[in-house]
Parts: C-alpha cells; sequence; structure tokens
C-alpha cells in the first residue's frame, strides 16, 4: 500500500506530513455519494411526472423540466467530479510519493465544489439554464465551474509534474491526460455554441462535448482508477503493459473523435457524422483489448469476486462497460439510429455509462476506502451486499426495459402511429422503471445507514517527508 | 509514451486538437458560406399568430408588450427561447426532422443545415429526445388558445399527455376561474412556438419540391 | 440469478400490458365490448373519441372538455347536431365524409388541429362515435349532397375578380364582412351564433378561412352556408357557377391584395 518514498527514512530536518490528506479524501467521498443521493432522488421524480403522478407539479421551482436537469448535472459536477477528486487524492499522493502541494488550497476547492452543486441547483430549479445537453449550467455559472475542475486538476497534476522524466505507471498516464482534457472540453462545449457558432456547426460541438465530458473527463479517471486498485486488490500486476499501453492510445486517439454520434442524420455535415460512427466502432476493438487486459490478470482467481466486493464491483462495472461499449457500436450504426434515435433505449444506455460503470467503479472505491479513511471496518458487511445487489438488479431492470421501450417507440414512430399511441404504450415501461430505480434508491440508502453507523475519528495516514521534487524518489507501483 | 509530459502534450493537447479540428472546426468550415442569421432576419415580420395574442388577451398583452411592434416580437421571440431552455422544453421536444423513419410524413419538411443558421440557434436546439414530439415546424400548426390551454394543463387538452403543466407562465388563477391570460412569460412563449418554423426558408421549400 | 428472474418478470408484465395495443381492434371488441351494446365503431370511437376528442369536445361531446375555458371560439358542442362544414344543404346534417374532411385538415385559425397521423379506422370509428351525441343522426338522414365541381382554370384573372366585386356588392356581403373583406360591417357588433355567443365575421384579408382556402371549399361555403352562423348559404341567391366562381376569385383576391399591402 505505501509507496518506497514513505519507507525510507526521513531525511534529517525534513517535516514529516501524512501522505495522503484523509479529510480530504473523505470529505470528497460524503460529499459526491451525498449529491448522488440528491440526485437520484430528482430522477425518481421526474420519473414520477411520466406516470401522472408528480406530487407538486404545481410548484414552479420543482418543474419536472427543471428537476430532470438537477438529475444530470449533479450527477456529472456533484457526483462524479467529487468522488473522482476523493479517489484521485488517495491514489496520486500514493503513485507520486509526494504529499498534495498546497493542502489548504484542496479543501478551499472543496468548498467551493460544493457551493458550485449548490448553486447549480438552485440556479436551474430557479428556471436559469443553458442550451448545452450536460453543461445546462447557467452561462454565469460557468466560470465557477471550470475553476473547481481546474483547481482540483492543478492539485493532482502538481504532484505528478513534480515526477520529472522518469515513467509513470498506467493510472498517471490517464490522470494526466484527463487534466488537459476536461479543461478543453468544458470551455469548448460551454463558450463556443453559445457564443460563437450557431447551428448545425455548433451542434456538432456540443455532440463533442457530451461526449467528451463522458469520454475524456469522467472515462480516464475511472479507468485510471481500475488501473490502481485492482491489481492492488489481486495483489498482482496487470496482465500485460503492452495492452495497457493500446488501450490508453487507443481511448487518446479515438474517443475524442465520436461527439458527433450524438446527432446522427441531423443537419451537421455528413462526414463528420460518418468519421464519428468509424471511430465509435473502433473504439469498441480498444475497449476489447483493456476488458482483456483486466479479465487475464484476474486469471485463477475469479473466486475472489465472491468474497472481495470492491473487486466485484469494479468488475461488474467493467463488464457492463463492455456492454455499453458493445451497444455504442451498435446503436451508432445508421441504420439503427433510424430507429433508436430520440427514444428511451438512449436514455437507458446512459443510465448504464453513468451509473453501471463509472457509479459502480465509485462504489467499489468507496467501500474499500471508507474503512481506510476511518480506521475501523465497515458496521455491517451484509448491508453493503444489498447496496450491491439493490444497485445491480434494479440497474439491470431499468436498462432492459429502457431499451426494449426504446425499439418500441421507435417502431410506432416510423409506423406512423399517432404519437399519443407510442406514449400511452410507453407507460408500462416507464411505470418499471420507477420502479428499478425505487430499487436503486433503496440500495444506495443501505451504503448510506452503513455509511453513518461506520462513522469515525480519521485514521493515520502514513507519513512522508515534505521533500522537494528532485529528492521524490518513488518509483511508479 | 509513458511520461506526463508526453502524454500531456501528445494526448492531452495534439488528439484533442486533432478531433476539435475535424469534428468541430471542419464543419464550421463546411458551413462558412452560409450567413449567420440575426433574428430581425429570421422574424422579419410581426407574425399573425402575434397579433392575434394581442387581440386575444389584450390587457396582459399590452402590460406585457405594449404594441404589437417588431421590437415587442422580438423581444418575445427572445425570451420565449429563454423560458424555452430555462424549464427544459428542448430535453423532450427535438428540433430536427430526420431523413428518416417517415418523420418528413409526420413533421414536415427535413431539416437542412442552411435554417439553423442563425442567432436563434445559438446554441442549437437540436435536443435528443422525443417524449413529445419534434417542434421543429410547430409554428402555425395550433392556434394560440390551443396553446394556452395546453401549456396551462397539457392533460386538459391531450388526457394522454406526460408534459408537466406550466400555471406560473399564466396570471394568477383568481376564485378559481379560468381562463386566466397567459403572463409576459407565457406570451412569450407562445410566441416563440407559433415562430418555430416559419420563418422564410427558400432552401427548405426546394428541397421540400425535390422530395418525390 | 435473482436478478436475472427479477428482470424477466418486469419485462414480461411490460409486454403483457402492452398487447393490447397490437390487437385487432373487432377482437377486442366481441371480448370486451359487446356487452356495451355500441356497435364496434362506435365502442372503438368511444375509447378513441376519450383519447384525442375529449379535452376540448368534453366526454360527453357538449363542447364544455376541460381545456375548453381558454378556448375561443368555442370547440363545437355534438349534442345540437349542427355542423358548418358540409356538402349538404344548410339545414341537413353532415355526411360522414364531410366529418372526417373536418377532422382531417382541421379548422384553421381555430383550437382544432389537423388529424393527420390518425389512422382511417379510427378517424372513422370517431365519426361513429360522434353522431351518438345527437339525436338527430338517429332520426334524420343527411340529404344528398351538393354537386360541387372544379374550380374554372381562370379562376384568378382580373376579369373574373372584377366581376365578383359586383357579386359582393349584389349580394350584399359588405353587411356584414365590410367592404372590403375586413370583417367590419355595419352589422359586425351585432351579430350571434345559435347559441347566443357573439361571432364576428370572418375577416377575409387577414385570415385563412376556418372551412379551408382552397377555391372548392369556398365555394363550398358559398353553397351550404354555416350552420349555427349567421352565414347563409347563396346556393339559391346567385344564378350559376360563373357567378359564384367570380365571388370565390374576389374573396381571394382580398387576402392576397393585403398580403401585398403588408409588406
Amino acid at each position: 500500500m505505501i509507496p518506497p518514498a514513505a519507507v525510507t527514512a526521513p531525511e534529517a530536518g525534513l517535516p514529516l506530513v501524512p501522505l495522503v490528506d484523509l479529510q480530504l479524501v473523505r470529505r470528497h467521498l460524503l460529499a459526491g455519494f451525498l449529491w448522488l443521493l440528491a440526485s437520484m432522488f430528482a430522477g425518481l421524480l421526474v420519473s414520477l411526472q411520466f406516470l401522472g403522478r408528480y406530487p407538486i407539479d404545481f410548484v414552479e421551482i420543482f418543474s419536472p423540466g427543471r428537476v430532470r436537469m438537477v438529475h444530470t448535472n449533479l450527477v456529472a459536477f456533484g457526483f462524479l467530479l467529487n468522488c473522482l477528486a476523493g479517489m484521485a487524492y488517495w491514489v496520486v499522493p500514493r503513485l507520486t510519493g509526494l504529499p498534495l502541494q498546497w493542502p489548504r488550497f484542496a479543501h478551499c476547492n472543496f468548498w467551493l465544489m460544493q457551493l458550485m452543486g449548490t448553486a447549480l441547483v438552485v440556479m436551474l430549479l430557479g428556471g436559469h439554464a443553458q442550451a448545452v445537453e450536460w453543461g445546462e449550467t447557467p452561462v454565469a455559472l460557468d466560470p465557477l465551474v471550470a475553476l473547481v475542475a481546474v483547481g482540483f486538476f492543478i492539485n493532482i497534476g502538481a504532484c505528478m509534474l513534480k515526477i520529472g522524466r522518469r515513467p509513470v505507471y498506467v493510472t498517471l498516464w490517464y490522470f494526466s491526460a484527463a487534466t488537459i482534457w476536461t479543461a478543453l472540453t468544458y470551455l469548448m462545449g460551454n463558450y463556443l455554441p453559445q457564443f460563437f457558432v450557431a447551428g448545425a456547426a455548433g451542434g456538432a460541438i456540443a455532440g463533442l462535448y457530451i461526449h467528451d465530458l463522458v469520454g475524456l473527463f469522467v472515462t480516464p479517471l475511472g479507468w485510471g482508477a481500475m488501473y490502481y486498485f485492482v491489481p492492488l486488490l489481486l495483489n498482482r500486476p496487470i496482465y500485460s503493459h503492452a495492452l495497457s499501453l493500446i488501450g490508453f492510445w487507443g481511448l487518446a486517439f479515438f474517443y475524442p473523435l465520436q461527439g458527433v454520434h450524438h446527432f446522427l442524420w441531423s443537419p451537421i455535415p455528413m462526414y463528420a457524422q460518418y468519421g464519428a460512427v468509424v471511430s465509435t466502432i473502433a473504439i469498441e476493438i480498444v475497449v476489447a483489448t483493456v476488458i482483456v487486459n483486466f479479465f487475464l490478470t484476474l486469471r485463477g482467481q475469479t473466486d475472489q469476486l465472491r468474497t472481495n466486493l470492491p473487486l466485484r464491483w469494479f468488475y461488474t462495472g467493467m463488464v457492463l462497460y463492455f456492454v455499453t461499449c458493445l451497444q455504442c457500436s451498435i446503436q451508432v450504426l445508421l441504420s439503427v439510429q433510424k430507429i433508436i434515435h430520440f427514444t428511451d433505449w438512449v436514455v437507458g444506455h446512459a443510465h448504464l455509462v453513468m451509473f453501471g460503470v463509472f457509479g459502480f467503479w465509485l462504489f467499489g472505491v468507496i467501500i474499500h476506502l471508507w474503512p481506510r479513511l476511518t480506521g475501523k471496518p465497515w458496521w455491517s458487511h451484509q448491508l453493503n451486499v444489498w447496496h450491491y445487489w439493490l444497485s445491480t438488479a434494479g440497474l439491470l431492470v431499468m436498462f432492459l426495459d429502457l431499451l426494449v421501450a426504446g425499439v418500441m417507440q421507435g417502431f410506432e414512430w416510423r409506423n406512423m402511429a399517432p404519437f399519443e399511441s407510442s406514449i400511452i404504450a410507453s407507460v408500462p415501461f416507464w411505470a418499471v422503471r420507477t420502479v428499478a430505480g425505487l430499487v436503486i434508491a433503496a440500495g444506495q440508502i443501505c451504503l448510506a445507514w452503513n455509511i453513518w453507523k461506520s462513522r469515525g475519528a480519521l485514521a493515520r495516514a502514513p507519513m512522508v517527508p515534505f521533500v522537494e521534487p528532485a529528492g521524490a524518489g518513488a518509483k511508479p507501483a | 509514451m509513458e511520461r506526463v509530459r508526453a502524454i500531456l502534450l501528445i494526448a492531452g493537447v495534439f488528439f484533442f486538437a486533432l478531433s476539435f479540428l475535424l469534428m468541430g472546426v471542419l464543419p464550421v468550415v463546411t458551413l462558412a458560406d452560409v450567413p449567420t442569421l440575426t433574428l430581425a432576419e429570421v422574424a422579419p415580420r410581426v407574425q399573425e399568430s402575434f397579433l392575434d395574442l394581442a387581440e386575444r388577451w389584450p390587457t396582459a398583452f399590452t402590460k406585457s408588450f405594449g404594441e404589437p411592434t417588431l421590437d415587442a416580437y422580438h423581444a418575445a421571440l427572445r425570451r420565449g427561447r429563454e423560458i424555452y431552455i430555462g424549464e427544459g422544453c428542448w430535453h423532450c421536444h427535438s428540433q430536427y426532422v430526420r431523413p428518416v423513419s417517415n418523420e418528413g410524413l409526420r413533421y414536415g419538411a427535413v431539416s437542412v443545415a442552411e435554417e439553423y443558421q442563425n442567432e436563434m440557434q445559438r446554441p442549437v436546439l437540436f435536443g435528443t429526445r422525443r417524449v413529445g414530439p419534434d417542434l421543429t415546424r410547430e409554428g402555425g400548426k395550433r392556434s394560440n388558445d390551443w396553446h394556452a390551454a395546453h401549456f396551462f394543463d397539457p392533460k386538459s387538452v391531450v388526457p394522454t399527455s406526460v408534459m408537466p403543466r406550466y400555471p406560473w407562465l399564466f396570471e394568477p388563477v383568481v376564485g378559481n376561474v379560468l381562463p386566466t391570460p397567459p403572463n409576459r412569460d407565457g406570451l412569450a412563449l407562445i410566441a416563440y412556438v407559433q415562430w418555430l418554423g416559419t420563418w422564410p426558408r427558400p432552401e427548405v421549400e426546394a428541397a421540400a419540391k425535390e422530395a418525390p | 440469478m435473482s436478478r436475472r428472474i427479477m428482470a424477466a418478470l418486469c419485462l414480461g408484465a411490460a409486454v403483457l400490458l402492452n398487447t393490447r395495443c397490437g390487437d385487432d381492434a373487432d377482437q377486442l371488441f366481441y371480448e370486451f365490448g359487446e356487452a356495451s351494446g355500441l356497435e364496434p365503431a362506435q365502442w372503438r370511437g368511444r375509447e378513441l373519441y376519450g383519447r384525442y376528442c375529449a379535452g376540448c369536445h368534453g366526454e360527453r361531446g357538449n363542447g364544455m372538455g376541460p381545456a375548453a375555458p381558454f378556448l375561443d371560439p368555442k370547440p363545437r358542442d355534438f349534442t345540437r347536431g349542427t355542423y358548418k362544414f358540409r356538402t349538404t344543404p344548410s339545414s341537413s346534417l353532415p355526411t360522414d365524409a364531410d366529418l372526417v374532411r373536418t377532422i382531417r385538415e382541421g379548422v384553421h385559425g381555430t383550437s382544432m388541429p389537423a388529424w393527420t397521423t390518425l389512422p382511417d379506422a379510427e378517424v372513422q370509428a370517431i365519426v361513429a362515435w360522434i353522431k351518438t351525441f345527437s339525436k338527430r343522426f338517429a332520426r334524420e338522414r343527411p340529404a344528398p349532397t351538393l354537386a360541387l365541381p372544379g374550380a374554372p382554370k381562370d379562376l384568378d384573372t382580373a376579369a373574373r375578380v372584377e366581376r365578383g366585386q359586383r357579386v359582393w356588392d349584389e349580394l350584399k356581403c359588405g353587411l356584414c364582412h365590410g367592404e372590403r373583406g375586413q370583417g367590419d360591417g355595419p352589422s359586425a357588433k351585432s351579430l350571434i351564433d345559435s347559441e347566443g355567443h357573439p361571432i364576428p365575421p370572418f375577416d377575409f384579408t387577414r385570415k385563412e378561412p376556418k372551412g379551408g382556402s382552397t377555391p372548392e371549399d369556398l365555394y363550398r361555403t358559398f353553397m351550404t352556408g354555416l350552420a349555427g352562423t349567421p352565414m347563409p348559404d347563396f346556393a339559391e341567391t346567385t344564378r350559376d357557377d360563373t357567378q359564384r366562381w367570380d365571388l370565390v376569385a374576389y374573396v381571394r383576391s382580398l387576402r392576397a391584395g393585403a398580403a401585398k399591402e403588408r409588406r
């Protein structure tokens, strides 16, 4: 667990500092989880609208249209941003052997991040939004979102840059690329279509933004965590370094090219649409190499999936990642798009990616790290198991349900049925979706309850001498 | 290939820039010869439906927009678009008609890039989900009073609808007496919806003629 | 294992709940509808009417649906059995085809949209149900439809428009519709419909006629009148088709002329 730097004898005269700021990690993970609960509550509320049972639709600030934006935006800028930050603040110091360079700044950034999340909810509910999908943060709030994201990346980036010219471990490839990508993506998506590029070309950029936010912000941080935690939990190195290389560079090359596939058959120039389709299918091959690499890492130890809950989360998420990408490469075909675009199929896909993959991985991180942050074991292992099964079952039901609903809607529309008839036929599917959402929420309540019962004082982090970068002799783990 | 700086430079900056050039800048260049129109160009005249709003709810209209002048019309369209975005209308109603799945039959002429090249599509309101029908060519299909009734309570007009109701787009209801006239925001949203797809689009009409 | 069973159960439930939409309408009638004492088309129409029409026209067809307070003009009250847009003489019931046409094309300038995507069988079923609201349909049959010839080729010529203006004056159209068709004639303010609501005469310069704007639609309106409104039919007060088409030409020119002026 503890990298070489921490076990070497401290140089004389240098102050000892904790390697990992446990308080910061815990705050971020907890805040992220709370935002997830808020987001899920919003999602459940909106799903009731589809059944005609929205309880408070006469209250302006809780209008379902606004609550929907809260649901999606809190997933990105509440849950994922916070939990990924917490995870990275744990991982990066351990891989570099360097504590965060400006702990106060990191804590300030944490509070700013929560301020941003709160402002986001308030402004969206107040009826101010920007017409950028998954970036509905009002224009006035965009700088703050960019600021906290960049603040987080500066904190981990400082550690990574101080390593110098030596090769670093796979996780840090992903993390370091994500720093630049996220900043560029956010600025591109929130400013170009808003102020500079109108119409179809602006749509192309908005498409890039939606996709890059998944592919260049969440995905690299998520895979970084996988490359760190899975070998650690299995106590063996990743099977093939070459496959890791292929996976990273393939992702780096193909992922950013795919954005336009969100608007196929649209007035965006066709070559961009074709290019997006081809690169989307191409990345499926890259993803396959990564999946193979991880399964070969697991070889001979599959029994651990039964006994080791965090590991089970990681591999469940990974299998679902493969399903997601496989689905991507099928649904992106122009002929499939004719039917499934604009339907609930896409909604199902989005839930699979955001919750089924990255949500699950972060649950693995939380389950693994929480005892190490509080210094005492989980209050109840059984509750965590319930959390796993309820989340997984709920998600799979929701995903399959929306998939079928999407195909049905697509054919109803193509067959020129009156629009109302597609709505009537969708209602049972929407009911199942709400039930599945309730199951997922029940799972999160298990975890929330367990976290509450497992609360405790901070554990003691390993101490390291606070040295200047040139002396930090950490090898990649 | 495994060093932070190389990754930052090649993957972080270069690959991103490459994708941005191919997928973002190239479409911009392709569409560069299509002029980006201003609101005044896509709404050159006050529409009949806007005059109808002024006649139908004279008190509410005068209070909100004064006379139904061109300036008032433009102000209404701008505000209407803000509400369309702020209420999340565009999450359930798309604004592009695809050339597939009989959408041309259902919603009207297939969308072309030229009709998006204007101020009112910045950011573009394509949308990605159709819980309700596409609105690209909604303008003029229904009357103002239909829209008012529908915004006040969609289920009253379309019993199977799952659209939320928007009573705050109307003057407060006094003593359960309906109808209550739309307020400034309500009038603006109706004006915006009635404008969608109505401005002169020679390219679209030409494309519609070519289609069988 | 448990998640598979759960998924299968939920999907199964969803599929079962949905089977109704695919079923053959007649088969459904014999399974569920026979006891209602309705014809198959009426039984089917009742559900469709509830889905598409009741919001405005009301569950009972009295024009007082939940959306009606907002609407002006008010939705048609089907219990009276009077219909504006017919191919039959003024006092007669409309034919089924007339009702179908109104549903398909909508009524311009009112909240009645054009129901373009409804399948034919469903429109027929809705018509069958609408006809149950008024006893007239049980007692009477629609009179034979009037012969409605196609528009002459030289319709929009200046000569016709000029002659049409003379017909307009001769028939005193201006009393209600105003001298230049702006709906501001001397008696415009005092007109009421058969339900006692004030009804302004139509402004030809600004709006598209409700009964449709093709020359044939206008011709039909002259020949059959608009039942329930002060608009009479002119089948007998006009001499011949030439005169009627002249009038159509003039009325059409009113809107075109006004549009040109506005530009």
